[in-house]
């Protein structure tokens, strides 16, 4: 499976591979972008099965992302990872198609229980 | 709305201890940083029903400390860029947990990052209403949030 991570910090990009691995997501596939403009270019060059992203990032957030995949009826798994974890904030981002939130600072064990019903 | 110093605590204690593993510790309230050294600041603005910052200062050693554990690299093989995203990062994460903190609807903005010797970051008009103070390997990180004296967010005003 293909995983995509949308996050404009190459450094939090990084704590999610790691993360991933650590949970025992090591075997799927992994891209990244550094934000929503890039991610759209990626999902259209070949939709993942799975997509972690932010909400705040330049050119287009997280969340304009999200829509836009949703306008297209790309209707892949969407979670934030973000420091947006506010009931509002959660709230929005089901209401838009996502997923879950997971909520920085997160742990493995967040990722293996939240993640494992998406990965095989 | 206001920020609870525990709180403020927590949010970063559990940054470093769950995200770097790095060893931290709530330091003495009188601690002061080494006179002249250098560090990195990274800054948040917070907007909406409450304006104002986030600042974040973080010893040089231990910026170079944070970005090693966030890139899984050697503290000698990191770039300047490198350690500016760490810090930017670690700003993203306390700035929104006070965010969350302080409730109501409020929007946080993109990191920005500076980086010297005898600097001050000054925002016209602001006054700090909590700050928190932390050791790790013997470095002082501070954070100081401020609040905007209008409603005006901080990030839209221009230089006096």
């Amino acid at each position: 499976m293909k995983i995509l991570i949308v996050d404009d910090s190459k450094a939090m990009r990084m704590i999610v591979m790691r993360h991933l691995r650590q949970a025992g997501f090591g075997n799927h596939a992994l891209e990244e972008a550094s934000n929503g403009v890039e991610a759209l270019a990626s999902v259209n060059a070949g939709t993942p099965d799975l997509i972690l992203c932010d909400w705040n990032m330049p050119e287009m957030n997280g969340l304009e992302f999200l829509k836009a995949l949703r306008s297209k009826s790309v209707k892949v798994p969407f979670g934030f990872v973000t420091t947006e974890s506010s009931p509002e904030m959660r709230q929005t981002a089901v209401t838009e198609g996502a997923a879950f939130l997971i909520a920085k600072p997160f742990t493995v064990e967040t990722f293996e229980t939240t993640l494992s019903p998406f990965l095989k | 709305m206001t920020i609870q110093t525990l709180d403020l605590n927590a949010a970063v204690l559990g940054v470093f201890e769950s995200m770097l593993a790095l060893p931290i510790a709530v330091a003495d309230e009188f601690a002061d940083a080494e006179e002249g050294s250098a560090a990195v600041t990274g800054v948040i603005s917070i907007s909406g029903d409450w304006n104002g910052a986030v600042i974040v200062t973080v010893p040089n050693e231990l910026a170079r400390q944070v970005a090693a554990a966030m890139f899984a690299l050697d503290a000698d093989a990191l770039t300047e860029a490198e350690i500016q995203d760490a810090v930017g990062e670690l700003s993203n994460m306390v700035g929104g947990a006070t965010k969350t903190m302080l409730g109501g609807s409020s929007s946080i903005s993109l990191p920005s990052v500076t980086e010297g010797v005898r600097y001050r970051i000054s925002i016209p008009g602001a006054r700090e209403v909590a700050n928190a103070r932390f050791d790790s390997n013997g470095s002082l990180l501070t954070i100081s949030v401020v609040q905007g004296a209008s409603k005006q967010p901080i990030a839209s005003r221009k230089p006096s």
